[in-house]
């Protein structure tokens, strides 16, 4: 280990001459790197520690997700229990589009940043293996896409408990909704990071990654749809599961146990939820391999 | 870190017949069998010759094809992971996020090298120091130049105090005066602070200034590895002007058993510690030609290895 060297005679740069200090303290190795860039890609998803510019989308968008909320609030403030649009189960519904747009502001902030940098080859030759990385990326996504669909629905529950006279017997009644809440959460999220960091680590360009999580979401979304509508039979009900959007409707349909919205792709296909659930669990799985398969391979 | 210290008397880096192949065509490292010591070891190669795939292979970026290599004594495929917490690496290329701060950047690497947040801190505002980074250490690394870019890539090798360092080409693209800095804070690096290192660079003239071994490898294959000393005292040697004769005195010369060789009007006489000086003297006097120039000089390192590499093509 080096030698504790004190400051030189002869070293010209006064500034310098500090002396160096070898560290001898602890060193908390590969559990605890992984954790530290968790972090790192989670701060950086919502742009903190970054310029104002990098926190304008994704916290304008986070802010975009609680509207639906806010204004079911304000109008069971207005009226209470007339009248009640946004649910559990349909929130995913009216924020599809701006989780989509969320992902794709920052799967390429979390898996092109590092290729785009060359700042790969520092962190594999350090205590991180590849597949550490991965993981840690991934969980930074995930747990930014988590806070981002589970705050609405935080709100929408205190919110609608303090509008009514009794917060607690409410919030008790409710209780049960907990569980759907957090799975179809944990559902959408991985789904939508698995993809999105699938296609966004494919180049090392912001601007591309971006618009190809877009249009995947979009184009993917309006072939199911159109499918749905020229193929006949069950066959159409089975061709929306190409749909992310329809496969996760479908999928937290069928968590809450609820009937999908009236005249909706999803009540029109007329398949059995469960399909929905497994495919997103197959397009998670699909985006986890492709992702994996990237970085394992990728040169640095 | 115990398990590293425990390890302390292994050599720095030793490879086994190492190889890697890049598709069937290219031939990175030919069964490269080396051994480094502590200290402060130059590799020096041309462009191509396998320097960076070998820095790569010991920092597990890159898995050869065949052989292995120890890195503190620790095998570099199976305890990569272990062993990693105690190198740093500076690359050959541009590796920096140009939207944060030095300080925000080099005290993530710290972390990611398992440093706890509090230590991370203080030693990123001392290393930063140490590589001659203030205040500008809080402006985005965007907006710095390419000699402050490579002290923040210095400092987030150097942050973990780790015990080697490889540098892969650390003066590329600094103007000389850039370049001087850079290589005197490598020397008080290796000196001062006592941390073994292993640099890459294509320029002798550097190695020489901060190393204290040699390493040469060519096409893959080593060339030579010995002290930076044992090199310089081959290098030395006198060249010799005369207005006439020139053919004639290199060959009385020869006869009197030095090693002489012509460059164009010169004649290049190899000392290896010989001082022939009177010896050229009386040649030239009894040989009656004017003597035009005799200058003690040093072969520059490339003729060295341009010549042991032709012996090792021959062979």
């Amino acid at each position: 280990m080096s030698e504790q060297a004190g400051p030189s005679a002869g070293l010209q740069t006064g500034i310098y001459d500090l002396g160096y200090r070898s560290y001898d303290g602890v060193r908390l190795g590969r559990a605890y790197a992984v954790v530290s860039l968790f972090t790192y890609s989670l701060r950086a998803v919502f742009g903190l520690g970054r310029s104002w510019v990098s926190k304008l989308f994704p916290i304008g968008l986070a802010i975009l997700a609680l509207v639906p909320a806010l204004v079911q609030l304000a109008v069971a403030a207005i009226s209470p229990g007339d009248f009640e649009f946004a649910k559990p189960e349909n929130y995913f519904g009216f924020v599809n589009i701006v989780l989509a747009l969320f992902c794709a502001v920052a799967a390429p902030e979390v898996v092109g940043r590092d290729q785009r940098h060359h700042t790969l080859a520092l962190y594999f030759s350090r205590s991180l293996s590849r597949t550490d990385y991965v993981t840690a990326k991934l969980a930074g996504l995930l747990v930014a896409l988590l806070i981002v669909l589970l705050t609405p629905q935080i709100l929408l529950l205190t919110g609608n408990a303090v509008a009514t006279d009794t917060v607690v017997s409410y919030l008790k009644d409710h209780l049960d909704q907990v569980p759907p809440i957090v799975g179809s959460a944990l559902v959408v999220g991985a789904m939508m990071t698995s993809l999105s960091l699938a296609i966004a680590c494919q180049t090392p360009r912001r601007a591309w990654g971006t618009g190809a999580v877009i249009g995947y979401f979009v184009i993917a979304t309006a072939l199911g749809s159109i499918l749905l509508q020229t193929i006949s039979g069950h066959g159409g009900g089975y061709a929306l599961l190409i749909s992310p959007f329809a496969v996760l409707e479908g999928a937290v349909y069928w968590i809450f146990n609820a009937a999908p919205a009236v005249d909706s792709d999803v009540e029109r296909a007329a398949i059995d939820g469960i399909y929905y659930l497994l495919a997103a669990v197959g397009y998670t799985v699909v985006g986890l391999a492709v992702l994996y398969r990237r970085f394992w391979r990728l040169g640095v | 870190m115990t398990n590293v210290v425990a390890a302390a008397d292994s050599p720095l880096v030793e490879t086994r017949e190492l190889t890697k192949r890049y598709g069937s065509q290219i031939l990175a490292l030919d069964s490269l069998s080396l051994r480094i010591e502590e200290g402060v070891t130059g590799l020096v190669g041309a462009n191509g010759a396998g320097k960076s795939t070998l820095i790569k292979i010991l920092l597990g970026l890159l898995s050869p094809t065949s052989g292995g290599a120890t890195l503190l004594g620790y095998d570099v495929q199976t305890q990569g992971p272990l062993l990693r917490q105690y190198v740093g690496y500076m690359p050959e290329h541009d590796c920096l996020p140009p939207d944060v701060s030095a300080t925000d950047f080099v005290i993530h690497m710290a972390r990611i090298n398992g440093l706890p947040s509090s230590a991370a801190r203080e030693r990123t505002a001392e290393t930063l120091r140490h590589v001659g980074l203030f205040e500008e250490r809080y402006r985005p690394i965007g907006t710095y130049s390419t000699g402050m870019k490579q002290r923040v890539k210095l400092a987030q090798a150097l942050v973990h105090d780790p015990r080697l360092l490889m540098l892969d080409e650390p003066t590329n693209g600094l103007d000389p005066a850039g370049r001087d800095e850079m290589l005197d804070l490598i020397r008080r690096i290796g000196r001062d602070f006592g941390i073994s290192m292993l640099m890459s660079s294509h320029l002798l003239g550097e190695i020489e200034r901060v190393c204290d071994h040699l390493v040469v490898i060519d096409a893959g294959r080593l060339l030579r590895a010995d002290t930076i000393a044992t090199f310089t005292g081959e290098m030395q040697v006198l060249t010799v002007e005369v207005d006439d004769k020139q053919d004639e005195l290199m060959a009385r010369l020869q006869a009197k058993g030095l090693q002489v060789s012509a460059a164009g009007p010169l004649l290049l006489i190899n000392l290896d510690g010989a001082k022939p000086y009177d010896l050229v003297r009386d040649e030239v006097v009894d040989l009656g030609v004017g003597l035009l120039r005799v200058e003690q000089s040093r072969h520059r390192l490339e003729d060295l290895f341009r010549v042991d590499a032709e012996e090792t093509a021959d062979v």
